[in-house]
């Protein structure tokens, strides 16, 4: 049992209440409390500018296709390329006039109202190192180092929301196929706070990130309630010393770390036996089988089950990987058709549950969906394996939801999928997008103790105009 | 009504303007009252200024009622009277006392309050009937400021917002002329048909707008702005008049709590015309969580005591309004301990006004265990703790504070405070030598105490190697003239000038001319390979110091804020020139942000709030204290240690913590000592030295602390640093370190490995504890306590903590160790103790 010590509200518009005794259960009306302290103290620290939130009810979730999708097998097939650099896997039509995806994609292809698909994505890098340009795609080439998921928890102050929730996960797999396995070192590697602090890297359920270390009991449960009940008896310091609410936060905050402990909102949120079978069924993605030499079942549906969860439960921002998209077409990678029939089929189908799952339940403003990969492929593909290698020129990237002007291409490429033939989008336009998605971003300039290096990147980064 | 007639019995508490009088008995009547506009009859004015003239049929006046109780404070009725004009056809006043011209002529406004009192005013409305050119920058830019239009988080921010740009805050009325009338091929205003303008269909909401609805069709400012189109846009002639500056009345008032005011603001051209431009401003709080404002111009404040006060803007011009919310209770001398330096006579002055009694002085062990953590930035030792409760010396306290400053540990703790704020970042592992070079020049600084000012002038005025002149390190990270001057002026001025480089300063009086004028002082630095490879040394390049103002493009000469410019020649170092003028003893910033900052440290909440953000419409909650404190810094030449001495060794420091009936609401009058988190240096060093243990940091030797270390270089490595908000010193404010809790931190403290590791080391106080046989379980738990909190455990803690041993014993299987098991339980004592709040606050 919590016992908590409210004080007035004096930020509830003068309606003073007296002290209250409130003896809560676990995660009771403490909660309420929480939110309310938070935002005042928020309020505060924005000082005269600021008194709008910063923080929009948006979550992002960053569908990553490592290894460096084709840009043309993907959304831009050019049929009337030449064969030898169009798209390997056909096309079909989308229920956009004139617009036509790569063969793999029926089920978007019939969904493309819901997207918006960008032709002239230009990440500007190429790399050989698939190490470098991965961690250049999810920290923007910038010496902070730091990952777009990164930047968005220390926007917002944390990367734990103040009722405890994760603000910022990464749901990237553990993978059995060599290949896939180094797709998801680079994953993990990049997908990291650099110089912006330990604070704000992202929960990982899988992997060992310090939180999940943090979250495994490591001494026997009975003593753990051993010493919770000893701490209940010596922690004597009266709140009410404490007018700013933070003790009781702290209480709070104990309350909801062994809830996390002993499997609270966040094991909930990502045990998918609580969600609807129904639902879990439409994802499911393991009839389609991931690797190139080790195979098993696809898990790519479930975890964008999952993230759709974990947004839904309050997280902000939640990176999704999906290896293996290095379609090279030689005796390590598959040729481009292979990979893109292998790939683009799972894709398809737990993007297509996704967008369905996501407006029956009335989120799809609340979350925005990125898919991108690192870079794109050559225009040419290789006689010898099929393959086409790493491009620089271009890259795939969509936008669904998010409250965004979905249903259009935006842009356009040259002839054979070279370069961008219209204004090329970049990367800072990708992290303007998604800021501008979550943040107030006028009320985040005028943000006080965010180190200039960060504000200026912010500050920088413009949304693709077309969306908003 | 009534209720806040009876909250308004405010004993002891006094008029601004009057002396100090005994508590006034009734207040629920009104014996007198006023309607004026500008400064009420009790407070400085009279009736016969109060003339009032309106002209042309846009003029509106506030108008203001103001009632007092015999021998009471004035307060506000202006929403508690009706209003009636005679002759009723010459003007009405709505409900909010806002005056508005019906037709030409003279008339009589009269105020009448329930309680029979009345007051009455001649008006004078001339000019009704002639329309008057409506003058852009007058009239209608101000609308843009009022509605948010021009706000810095949309069209007001460089690029503006869907293609429509405006300047910020209106200060670039020229620009905005364009941008409506010229750009966009003149869509935007539509002269046959005003409605239609684009403006306005989408202010108003008829078109999708993402700013959404800003402005009411049924509104005074919807219906100017339709004639001003009407009218062709007419921007004014050069000669018309502009706005000189802006007054506010009333300028302060205590309020009741829960009470109200409403203002009156009135704009005062360059042709000596004033004019009520109430509706027009645009008023904002200073703290949030104590007031509110509205569109009219009403303040409100809430429940909490204190001062609060609201920044009025109008066109480029500021104004302040400040209000006192007592508490109201009685502060007989019995309340209040004997003051023992000027500090006390300030707090415990404006704790009478306020009527708050402050909570009784703290105890030994209290007062122990605090100062120690805000001074040396450590827990006392348990047998330090022993020591001081036995002593029976007289100023043992004092004694303490001096012994501290003396030691090593303060230079450390300080070091680490100022090392965050002056940038010393480590970016790559080659920046150690000057990163631990800069840290060590300032630990000695303040281990040899030197005078602040020859602190800041060493740091200002660096020239030559890291090597040599560590505090050089300083330019590595503000590489630009802008980064140094904003960076120079956060932290040794208490100014945030960064808005300025661009347009006038949003909540200041600086304008870019000031900016500039504060830039040419570095713009002589020059930068040269030094003797490190990859670090710079500084020097001084040759030539007539100056800036360039993108504005005018004219070249400005170093001038320090406020003051002329100076002609600083060609070889001399303008820096040197900047470190005169901000050290000097008439500097009106320079004393005055320091002891500010150094009362935030101690009392966790600055005199001015933000500490870094010192202004004009930012005001001290004492100003009297803040002057005193800078005064005395000042003329005792600036010795840190002596602040404080003077600080830690007032009574008003040494409050208890916990509330009396009274105080528990007081945010910002310390009648109380307000409880702070400890650190992330801090807190992680007393969790070693509770459980026996160090951290090791690479490279550096054993057993050296949290607080010493010297950057940020060892953030990576240490989660613990990294989770409790260690910051990286990427930022010249104390605020990147953020102390708010969060729920990785509890995770950490319950169920990290790493502290679980600590409480369980064969090296560590339970392993040892254990193996001391002699020792009776009393006396080891003591030991805790006394290390922990610095003080003994009262007898219900003891029994719990004993009985916790005994318990585990007893419940223990015949196969184990009964010293494997004894450990065990005291390794969980050590664990509750961390994880109390008497521990991680410092109280």
């Amino acid at each position: 049992m919590l016992r908590i010590l409210s004080q007035h509200a004096h930020w509830d518009c003068g309606k003073a209440s007296r002290r209250d005794f409130l003896r809560v259960g676990a995660l009771g009306l403490g909660g309420l409390v929480l939110p309310q302290l938070f935002a005042a103290k928020a309020q505060a620290l924005n000082g005269p500018a600021g008194g709008k939130p910063v923080l929009k009810d948006r979550s992002v979730i960053f569908l990553f296709l490592c290894g460096g999708a084709s840009q043309i097998e993907t959304f831009d097939p050019h049929m009337d390329a030449p064969p030898e650099c169009r798209s390997q896997t056909g096309e079909v039509k989308t229920c956009i006039p004139g617009v036509t995806f790569g063969g793999s994609f029926q089920k978007l292809a019939r969904l493309a109202d819901r997207l918006a698909v960008v032709r002239s994505y230009q990440p500007g890098h190429g790399d050989a190192d698939h190490a470098r340009a991965i961690k250049k795609t999810f920290q923007l080439d910038h010496p902070m180092e730091a990952s777009i998921g990164s930047i968005t928890a220390r926007l917002r102050g944390s990367a734990f929301r103040s009722d405890g929730f994760p603000a910022y996960a990464s749901l990237v797999e553990k993978e059995v196929d060599s290949q896939y396995q180094e797709d998801e070192e680079r994953m993990r590697k990049s997908d990291m706070p650099g110089r912006l602090g330990a604070g704000f890297a992202p929960f990982t359920p899988t992997g060992g990130g310090q939180i999940n270390k943090d979250m495994t009991l490591n001494v026997p449960l009975e003593r753990l309630d051993d010493r919770r009940a000893l701490l209940q008896e010596l922690d004597k310091l009266s709140r009410q010393v404490d007018s700013t609410g933070a003790m009781a936060a702290l209480d709070e905050y104990e309350q909801r770390a062994v809830d996390m402990i002993l499997g609270g909102t966040v094991r909930k949120a990502l045990d998918l036996s609580n969600e609807d079978p129904r639902v879990v069924e439409r994802y499911d993605t393991s009839r389609f089988l991931s690797g190139h030499l080790t195979k098993r079942p696809d898990t790519l549906g479930r975890r964008l089950l999952t993230a759709r969860r974990l947004c839904e439960a309050g997280a902000g921002f939640v990176t999704v990987g999906m290896a293996g998209w290095d379609t090279h077409g030689n005796d390590k990678h598959p040729g481009v058709k292979e990979g893109h029939i292998k790939l683009g089929e799972p894709l398809d189908h737990a993007v297509a549950a996704f967008l369905e799952d996501v407006r029956s339940r009335g989120l799809e403003e609340r979350i925005l969906l990125v898919i991108t990969s690192e870079f794109g492929r050559t225009p040419k593909v290789e006689p010898k394996g099929g393959g086409r290698d790493h491009w620089p020129g271009l890259c795939p990237l969509v936008f669904a939801g998010g409250g965004l002007n979905v249903g259009q291409v935006i842009g356009r490429s040259t002839s054979k999928a070279e370069e961008p033939a219209s204004e090329p989008v970049r990367m800072s336009n990708l992290l303007g997008t998604i800021l501008h998605t979550m943040f107030d971003m006028g009320e985040v300039r005028v943000q006080r103790g965010i180190s200039r290096e960060l504000l200026t990147l912010a500050d920088g980064a413009k949304p693709i105009p077309e969306l908003f | 009504m009534r209720n806040r007639f009876t909250c308004a019995i405010i004993l002891g508490c006094v008029a601004l303007l009057t002396p100090v009088r005994p508590a006034s008995a009734g207040g629920t009547d009104v014996k007198s009252l006023w309607l004026h506009v500008t400064a009420a009859p009790p407070e400085g004015g009279s009736t016969a200024t109060q003339a009032l003239r309106l002209r042309g049929a846009d003029a509106r006046q506030q108008l203001l009622v103001t009632g007092a109780s015999d021998a009471g404070t004035p307060r506000d009725l202006t929403r508690d009277v009706t209003f009636s004009v005679e002759p009723a056809t010459a003007a009405k006043v709505d409900p909010t006392g806002l005056l508005i011209p019906l037709a030409d002529g003279t008339a009589t406004v009269t105020a009448r309050h329930p309680s029979g009192m009345s007051a009455s005013l001649p008006v004078t409305i001339e000019r009704f009937g002639s329309p008057q050119a409506i003058n852009f920058v007058n009239r209608i830019v101000p609308i843009f400021t009022k509605t948010g239009c021009n706000g810095g988080g949309c069209h007001g921010k460089s690029g503006g917002q869907n293609g429509f740009r405006l300047s910020l805050l209106g200060f670039e009325p020229q620009e905005d002329y364009e941008h409506l009338v010229k750009e966009a091929r003149g869509r935007r205003l539509f002269p046959a048909a005003p409605e239609n303008s684009l403006l306005l269909t989408k202010a108003t909401g008829q078109l999708p707008h993402g700013g959404g609805k800003r402005l009411d069709p049924d509104s005074d400012d919807y219906r100017l702005i339709v004639r001003w189109v009407r009218q062709g846009m007419p921007y004014g002639s050069a000669n018309d008049p502009t706005v000189a500056k802006i007054e506010v009345w009333p300028k302060e008032r205590i309020l009741s709590r829960g009470g109200q005011q409403q203002l009156a603001v009135h704009a005062h051209y360059t042709d000596g015309t004033v004019e009520d431009v109430t509706r027009g401003a645009v008023y904002e709080p200073n703290d949030k969580n104590m007031a509110e404002t509205d569109e009219a111009g009403r303040v409100k404040v809430y429940d909490q005591p204190g001062d609060v006060a609201v920044m009025v803007r109008y066109q480029s011009k500021v104004g302040v309004f400040r209000a006192l919310v007592p508490l109201g209770v009685e502060v007989a001398d019995k309340d209040l301990p004997p003051a023992k330096n000027f500090v006390d006579e300030k707090v415990f002055a404006k704790l009478r006004k306020v009527g708050m009694p402050p909570s009784p002085v703290c105890d030994d062990a209290t007062f122990l265990r605090r100062v120690t953590i805000d001074i040396a930035g450590r827990l006392p030792m348990a047998d330090e703790a022993r020591l001081f409760l036995a002593s029976t010396t007289p100023d043992k306290r004092a004694k303490w504070v001096d012994h501290l400053l003396d030691s090593p540990d303060y230079a450390d703790y300080f070091a680490n405070k100022w090392a965050g704020v002056l940038r010393n970042k480590r970016s790559k592992s080659t920046d150690a030598k000057s990163t631990f070079a800069f840290h060590g020049w300032v630990r000695e600084s303040l281990l040899t105490n030197k005078p602040y000012d020859q602190f800041v002038r060493e740091i200002v005025a660096a020239s030559g190697d890291v090597a040599e002149n560590p505090p050089v390190a300083w330019y590595r990270e503000v590489k630009k003239d802008d980064d140094q001057l904003e960076d120079a002026a956060q932290l040794f001025l208490g100014m945030r000038l960064q808005c300025a480089q661009c347009h006038h300063h949003p909540f200041e009086k600086w304008s870019q001319q000031d900016y500039y004028g504060f830039a040419a002082f570095f713009s002589r630095v020059g930068r040269k390979p030094g003797t490190r490879p990859g670090e710079d040394a500084i020097f001084h390049r040759r030539g007539a110091p100056a800036a360039t103002n993108p504005k005018t493009k004219q070249a400005v000469k170093p001038a320090g804020l406020g003051t002329a410019p100076v002609d600083v020649p060609a070889d001399v170092d303008p820096r040197l020139a900047l470190a005169d003028w901000m050290t000097s003893k008439d500097n009106p910033f320079f004393a005055r942000s320091l002891v500010n900052r150094y009362w935030k440290h101690f009392f966790g909440r600055g005199l001015v709030e933000p500490e870094d953000d010192m202004r004009e419409t930012n005001p001290p909650t004492n100003p009297e204290l803040l002057d005193a404190l800078a005064a005395h810094f000042t003329k005792g030449n600036y010795d840190l240690k002596d602040l404080v001495r003077t600080i830690c060794n007032s009574q008003t420091y040494q409050l208890a913590a916990l509330p009396n009936a009274h105080n528990a609401v007081d945010r910002q009058n310390f009648s109380r000592y307000y409880p702070k988190r400890l650190s992330a240096e801090v807190l992680l060093d007393a969790v070693n030295g509770l459980a026996g243990v160090q951290s090791s940091f690479a490279g550096l030797p054993p057993g050296t602390r949290a607080v010493e270390l010297p950057d940020n270089g060892f953030n990576a490595g240490n989660y613990f640093l990294t989770v409790f908000g260690k910051p990286e010193g990427a930022s010249a404010c104390e605020c990147e370190r953020t102390n708010d809790a969060s729920l990785a931190q509890s995770l950490h403290l319950i169920n990290a490995k790493d502290i679980q590791d600590k409480l369980a080391s064969n090296e560590g106080s339970a392993a040892k504890l254990v193996s001391d046989a002699q020792r009776p379980e009393e006396g080891k738990i003591e030991e805790l306590y006394l290390s922990a909190f610095s003080r003994k455990p009262d007898a219900e803690e003891m029994a719990a903590a004993k009985g916790y041993v005994e318990k585990k014993l007893a419940a223990k299987p015949a196969d184990k160790d009964a010293n494997a098991v004894k450990r065990q339980a005291y390794e969980d004592i050590i664990w509750a103790l961390i994880n109390t709040k008497e521990f991680s606050f410092n109280h």
